[in-house]
């Protein structure tokens, strides 16, 4: 990829940071933790960004209520779904420490309601992960960002983890790949979407043993619909999901770089840093993952 | 909390909306809706093709909606995009209608025209308005785009609390734009029986305070929930995208019906009356629908005043999916 891409747009990216920390979804509007979170994760190890960096840190920190969870927006008290993002962030900054496991405590206290078993509804209800609220049931994004979290932190072994993984294993769609985590309603098989099929994959990174047929359809899903996807999230996450199963195809960082030229979205925080996350030398790291960590 | 500005006040007085904090107190069932009445106007489109800005401006003179009202306001047009699938295009109102809407309002005076949206199925807005095709053509028209899931938010009062929800969410757009459309697209729905203007307010609540796919919602129960919302959020004004229509095992996976035509009102209650009727199926029989009347407007064709086209030359069956809890929604 030409090296000026990526500076430029880290170069716009650190320019969106607000001067009390963190990042807001766009440039000149309030932090909240998820795009904050998503652009340490995208920016750590840059020296130039280590103040910004830092002051972030600071800023996700004093979201943290004393049970450990992050709340998403000064204004937003009680919101806490982006928890772990604030954890994956301080651990690939290398600070916060004692945060760090206080989230994680606090992930594990949490969990998704369980539903009534409605024969409708195609995907095994009894099955325990976690929420993007709470006291609502679980969904595939948050369920995986929990995983990535928890098992970045030395939690892999955790029961909680285990019945997330098989949550993600049971809400593939029959035709490859997840959406937000119906698979199938009155019958009908749901469509997959690119964004939420690559973050699974990224979080069943941490499964052992043989490779489930859910994520060898995933990946041909991927396969066929990342060439023409020009949106810069879903195609983020779509090749990181790849990356950690080591099936991203030598084209994918000319997409990355045609996404991160495209001009008609400057300022959007969340997406740039997700396009500078999957374009990153080692982008599995951040996760706490190696290349290669998934069974073949 | 933002306040309701002068402007859109004055908006909710020339478009005879009531508001709901004197009827909140009133019984879910047994409401009486004859203060209520509203008109409705039905256009016919034959396709995405023709000239759909004239019908609307002829629609939305005829419901009051002129030049005077319009003049120096902001107005909010609030499409259905839940799910990106070019493959699927009934999914979504189709980008055209948009556009049209957003010329009408151009040419009545607007100061601004907006589109937005806060899609419940998919995190990503550059995908929902890549895919719908939307995108391109608010880039080449200049036509603004906010992301609902994401902007900053008010907490307000529960105007209903038909919830169990004592306040709610509102994205600072929806709360300061003059006149707020909803713009939903005519379509069958496998929980609620219909989606339409009142149930297309689902997309104004943001992901990031209640999930995706705006999991508290549905936790508090749909029908309740959309009347909560209609209740709080108080839209000015909806136009239906009826042109071709999605029958079956909708919001999503349905089937497309060619209707034809466009509905349009004030009164969003009464629109989706009319629009339900125009699918063949029973307002009264629709929960949320039947927990308008009397609450936020009518649904009784005695209460209605049709403008327009007939609601008799333009019905058509939309079939339902075979299931019991959706057998006693047929007119």
């Amino acid at each position: 990829m030409d090296e000026a891409r990526p500076t430029d747009a880290r170069r716009r990216l650190l320019n969106a940071a607000n001067p009390r920390g963190g990042w807001g979804e766009r440039a000149g509007v309030p932090s909240r933790a998820e795009p904050t979170a998503l652009a340490c994760l995208a920016l750590a190890g840059e020296t130039s960004a280590e103040a910004p960096l830092a002051l972030a840190a600071r800023w996700l920190a004093a979201r943290q209520g004393p049970d450990g969870a992050v709340t998403a927006a000064e204004a937003l008290p009680g919101v806490a779904w982006a928890t772990p993002h604030a954890l994956l962030a301080w651990r690939s900054l290398g600070v916060d420490r004692e945060a760090q496991k206080r989230a994680a405590r606090c992930l594990l206290a949490r969990s998704g309601a369980v539903s009534e078993a409605d024969a409708v509804v195609g995907h095994d209800q009894s099955l325990i992960g976690w929420s993007w609220v709470e006291g609502t049931h679980s969904w595939v994004e948050p369920t995986a960002w929990a995983i990535l979290a928890l098992a970045s932190t030395g939690d892999r072994g955790h029961p909680r983890v285990e019945q997330g993984l098989a949550l993600i294993l049971d809400r593939s769609i029959p035709t490859g790949g997840w959406n937000y985590g119906n698979r199938t309603v009155f019958g009908r098989a749901l469509r997959p979407h690119p964004g939420p099929t690559g973050l699974a994959l990224l979080a069943l990174a941490h499964l052992g043993g043989p490779t489930p047929p859910a994520v060898t359809k995933a990946i041909c899903y991927l396969k066929d619909v990342l060439p023409a996807t020009r949106a810069g999230g879903s195609l983020a996450w779509g090749v990181m999901g790849l990356k950690a199963w080591g099936a991203a195809p030598p084209e994918s960082p000319r997409w990355l770089a045609t996404a991160l030229d495209d001009s008609d979205h400057p300022d959007q925080v969340s997406r740039k840093a997700a396009l500078l996350l999957a374009s990153a030398q080692d982008p599995l790291a951040r996760f706490g993952l190696k290349a290669g960590n998934a069974p073949r | 909390m933002t306040p309701i500005s002068p402007s859109r006040r004055r908006f909710l007085a020339v478009a005879g909306i009531a508001t709901t904090s004197a009827m909140s107190a009133q019984a879910w069932a047994g409401r009486n809706e004859r203060g209520w009445r509203s008109d409705v106007f039905i256009a016919r489109a034959g396709s995405y093709s023709v000239d759909l800005r004239q019908p609307i401006i002829e629609g939305l003179e005829a419901l009051g909606i002129v030049h005077e009202v319009v003049r120096g306001k902001t107005v909010l047009l609030k499409p259905n995009l839940v799910e990106p699938a070019a493959k699927a295009p009934h999914i979504n109102t189709h980008p055209t209608v948009v556009l049209a809407a957003a010329e009408a309002f151009r040419c009545l005076g607007a100061a601004s025209v907006l589109i937005a949206e806060g899609q419940g199925h998919v995190r990503d807005t550059e995908l929902v308005l890549d895919e719908s095709g939307l995108g391109a053509e608010l880039r080449r028209e200049g036509l603004p785009f906010v992301d609902l899931n994401h902007d900053e938010v008010d907490e307000v009062p529960n105007a209903l609390r038909l919830t169990g929800l004592k306040t709610l969410w509102l994205p600072r757009a929806v709360r300061t734009a003059d006149i707020v459309v909803s713009m939903p697209k005519m379509k069958t729905h496998h929980w609620a029986g219909a989606t339409l203007s009142m149930k297309n307010l689902f997309g104004i609540m943001p992901g990031v305070c209640y999930g995706w796919p705006k999991n508290v919602l549905h936790r508090e129960g749909i029908p309740q929930s959309i009347l909560d919302i209609n209740a709080t959020a108080r839209p000015h004004l909806a136009i239906v995208d009826g042109i071709v229509g999605m029958e079956g095992d909708g919001p999503i996976m349905g089937t497309p019906i060619d209707s034809g035509l466009l509905v349009m009102g004030t009164n969003l209650t009464a629109v989706d009356a009319t629009a339900a009727r125009l699918m063949r199926l029973d307002p009264s029989r629709i929960a949320y629908l039947a927990g308008a009347s009397g609450r936020l407007g009518p649904i009784a064709e005695s209460h209605i005043g049709q403008r327009g086209e007939s609601i008799a030359s333009l019905a058509q069956t939309y079939a339902l999916l075979d299931h019991p809890s959706l057998a006693g929604l047929r007119a």
